[in-house]
């Protein structure tokens, strides 16, 4: 059969299922869902047959046992805000977008609530806040982040992981749609997680690699009262000294605690209309149900920073201060893009607990010793409560497309050796595409294998999200 | 190489500069209204937008095989900056809705945009000096109900003698019957203050459509004619009655003409409450929310002036929707949907009405020609007359002085 032939069938058929209105061929959708949040082309050759619109995990289900059945690879997106290029279709097939799929149902009597795979962070965060609870999915991507991708994901990373735990830990249940078409529930309408075989943990962090889920079921978490501090520092070992002693003195755990190191912060400060700060900036967003106990907390945490002698550390109670101080991260990266007129090279580099200093400074020298990366500036900035950086890169727009793929590559190998060394691993993207070589290094090949294996069993042909797993796209 | 060719070059320049700039995070979309309101595909989002101009130059495909596609897409945006604010707070800083009206410009002069109703409109744009295709003769049609009850002091501009103040108009408030109580009230309210004004004699659109229609050469004619007039007329400061078209005045038009003080009506008529020319004193008991318009919030920050002036009447009591300033959603009315049916699922306009019956209020007051027609038409679709009203900010003004 020819491939426009088999193109129009396939074609035909999506729109039998979820209607005409809802496939599209469109040659500028399928560029746009063939590129994730990094600045690479889409392939010409290898666009997406059609991108379908599925409304509910009936449609899913029809759709994957005819791409099963007929061999069509299966892309499943989310919001396509990937990092690490596992949301990227790298060959003909089917993009399933799960934009329509925002069912949302808070039942309080059974104490959880239901989102579906299309429903946004920031809308599920507002709903349940409009009835006094947390969403205790918390993540940089909220504007954007789908349930489903960050279900797939497992994905928060930052200090509140430590502090209250991953999404998935608040999970209760999830429905999935197999590679094979079949539909089936995970965990537990209670609202404890099952003991022993649960099959939620293969989906829930899974990579997208077992199955869609199209629904996430998880714990209504009452609303928390926040409390804020900023503490600055002349050097980076007192920092990282001072974000030790936090865990080792038991002090509670902040939800938040990020970094800016002296460069950005003195960038992200000004664009505030702040005046710049005399060393690198940590701020921290200590919690509790009550606010007297959470700026209970923010004394206690001060306290800790102190005793490496910080150039100040104090409450912010000011508000206003507090969201410009927030933001000044933000808004570092589009001015560093605008103003050096470059595209952004990041990735991730965190350590581990017990040699953290030694870690936070080979963070400060990511680029050391890598080939051209080495001559440009490291703009550090993270999530340092939680041990984790973003070296961050703005590379010139003269590079071409070919060696900016070949930055990419190197410093995706650099933050392979630094997990393996620190014994690490990245926390906010997965783990496979970049990041495979990685799995490999630091897990062997008997793990990578038996991660293919599991793979088969689920999906037997390999239609769902395939290359994700090969590595490098 | 010609002048023409070299210009279509820097467009081509610009987004092929930005677009690789776009990190495709997509956090601008669910800050688009375009999105919120179609079928749920990237293509309808900012970013999507973007690299579906870019890839057309990148890949250079850009011609009649997705001639239509990329005109839909394209002509769809509402231009109205949620984008712009979100990318340049959270991401990238891309100025998307620039770059939209750059891939305008291109498509139209390489002869494959706009589609079959917008060059209708810039047609008219052309001959008659207003988008609705209406004769210039009747633009001041508008005026004769006052002039005909009242002793009005304008100065037709220029030759009348001397003003202070220019009132613009602007095509929409001129010619449409809804609107045109809109530039009445505002000259009553001029009127009142006794203010030394006059209007233009012959005034013609600003150009602003033009632009956004992505017509370059006939934005310059329009506004080459009003800024050479404007200027001729010896008045010290313009009052436009159109966010847009105090936009195109404040931003697009030449510096020579940006000397002179430009401001929307609800920040001329704040000012002359503050200093007492004007004080609203007639009671509205009504609750009163505010849709900002987006040309005058999200593209020049005017949030307040407005807000200030309902609350400044007696009896009012202000009710915000739940998406208001930065965070205000579009009425589908800017970026030149006025003029063409863009296939929503749920249709902006109606989503914003939804917001304002929410919250509680009995009217929408807004400060936009194209804002009013739009929500008006939404009470109207949706048979809520009888629970609430859309009314300019200028006709509750003038219902209290």
């Amino acid at each position: 059969m020819s491939t426009d032939k088999r193109e129009k069938e396939i074609v035909s058929f999506l729109e039998g299922i979820v209607g005409p209105d809802y496939v599209s061929t469109s040659r500028f959708e399928k560029i746009k869902q063939s590129l994730d949040a990094y600045p690479y082309h889409a392939d010409m050759n290898n666009l997406p047959i059609a991108v379908v619109l599925p409304k509910t995990s009936q449609d899913v289900s029809e759709i994957l046992k005819y791409a099963n059945k007929e061999k069509i690879p299966v892309y499943v997106r989310g919001s396509g805000t990937q990092l690490i290029g596992a949301s990227r279709p790298d060959r003909p097939g089917i993009v399933i977008f799960t934009s329509r799929m925002k069912t949302f149902e808070i039942k309080e009597d059974w104490g959880y609530f239901e989102a579906g795979a299309g429903i946004r962070n920031q809308e599920a965060k507002d709903l349940l806040a409009e009835r006094g609870y947390f969403l205790p999915l918390v993540i940089g991507a909220k504007h954007i982040a789908s349930f489903g991708g960050a279900t797939s994901n497992n994905t928060g990373a930052h200090l509140i992981e430590t502090a209250i735990g991953k999404p998935g830990d608040y999970i209760l249940a999830v429905e999935v749609v197999l590679p094979t078409g079949e539909i089936i529930e995970t965990g537990t309408h209670g609202v404890g997680k099952p003991a022993g075989t649960d099959l939620t943990k293969w989906f829930v962090g899974g990579d997208g690699l077992f199955g869609v889920v199209t629904k996430t079921r998880m714990e209504l978490v009452p609303k928390i009262q926040y409390s804020y501090g900023i503490a600055c520092f002349s050097e980076l070992a007192p920092v990282a000294r001072g974000v030790k002693r936090m865990y080792r003195e038991q002090v509670p755990i902040p939800i938040f605690t990020e970094f800016l190191d002296r460069n950005v912060a003195t960038i992200g400060y000004t664009n505030k209309g702040m005046e710049a700060p005399p060393g690198h900036v940590i701020f921290f967003v200590s919690y509790d149900r009550e606010k007297e106990i959470a700026d209970k907390k923010t004394v206690m945490l001060m306290d800790v920073y102190k005793k490496e002698n910080p150039i100040y550390a104090e409450p912010v109670t000011d508000m206003v201060r507090w969201e410009k101080v927030w933001t000044a991260r933000e808004s570092t990266i589009p001015f560093l893009m605008n103003n050096l007129k470059g595209r952004l090279l990041v990735c991730e580099a965190v350590c581990n607990l017990a040699t953290f200093e030694e870690g936070m400074e080979e963070a400060a020298n990511f680029n050391k010793g890598v080939p051209y990366l080495e001559d440009l500036t490291n703009y550090l900035f993270g999530h340092i409560g939680a041990l984790s950086f973003h070296p961050s890169f703005i590379i010139p727009p003269d590079l071409g497309d070919e060696r900016m793929w070949e930055l990419s590559r190197l410093l995706y190998k650099r933050e392979a050796e630094f997990h393996t060394k620190y014994g690490t691993c990245g926390r906010e993207w997965g783990q496979f595409s970049k990041r495979k070589d990685f799995f490999i290094m630091r897990y062997g090949q008997t793990s990578y294998d038996l991660v293919k294996r599991i793979k088969a069993t689920f999906d037997p042909n390999n239609i769902l999200n395939p290359g994700v797993l090969e590595g490098y796209r | 190489m010609a002048e023409q060719d070299k210009w279509i070059e820097s467009l081509e320049g610009e987004i092929k500069e930005w677009g690789i700039k776009c990190i495709n995070c997509n956090f601008c979309f669910t800050a688009c209204p375009l999105f919120r309101s179609m079928k749920g595909f990237m293509i309808n989002g900012p970013s999507g937008l973007l690299q579906s101009i870019y890839y057309a130059l990148h890949w250079d495909f850009l011609g009649k095989e997705v001639k239509d596609e990329l005109v839909n897409i394209l002509y769809s945006c509402t231009t109205c900056s949620s984008c712009v604010l979100r990318c340049k707070d959270v991401s990238a800083g891309i100025p998307v809705a620039d770059l939209v009206e750059c891939g305008r410009k291109i498509l139209l002069e390489k002869a494959l945009g706009p589609g079959a109703t917008h060059k209708e409109v810039l047609g008219y744009l052309g001959k008659y000096g207003n988008p609705y295709g209406k004769p210039a003769s009747k633009r001041m049609d508008w005026l004769m109900p006052l002039e005909k009850e009242n002793k009005l002091t304008y100065k037709l501009l220029p030759g009348d003698g001397k003003a202070e103040t220019l009132l613009y108009i602007g095509c929409t408030a001129s010619y449409e019957e809804d609107l045109q109580n809109v530039a009445r009230s505002i000259v009553l309210l001029l009127e009142k203050q006794k203010a030394n004004y006059g209007i233009l004699k012959e005034e013609n659109c600003c150009g602003h459509p033009a632009r956004q229609l992505g017509d370059e050469g006939l934005f310059g004619e329009l506004s080459d004619k009003m800024n050479e007039a404007i200027l001729k007329s010896g008045v010290k400061q313009v009052v436009t009655v159109s966010p847009h078209c105090y936009n195109s005045f404040k931003t697009e038009y030449p510096e020579s003409f940006k000397k002179l003080k430009i401001q929307h009506y609800t920040e001329y008529f704040f000012d002359q409450i503050e200093k007492r020319a004007l004080t609203p004193s007639k009671k509205i008991e009504k609750m009163i929310t505010f849709h900002d318009p987006c040309y005058l919030g999200k593209r020049n920050e005017i949030y307040d002036a407005p807000r200030a002036i309902i609350s400044k009447i007696p009896g009012v009591k202000l009710m915000e929707m739940k998406e208001i300033k930065r965070d205000s959603l579009c009425c589908g009315g800017g970026g030149g949907r006025m003029y063409i049916e863009v296939e929503e699922v749920e249709r902006l306009s109606h989503l914003r009405l939804e917001q304002a019956l929410t919250s509680g209020a009995e009217i929408i007051a807004t400060a936009c020609p194209w804002c009013y027609t739009q929500i008006k038409d939404a009470i109207k679709t949706t048979d809520h007359e009888d629970r609430i009203e859309v009314k300019d900010i200028s006709e509750l003004l003038l219902m209290s002085v």
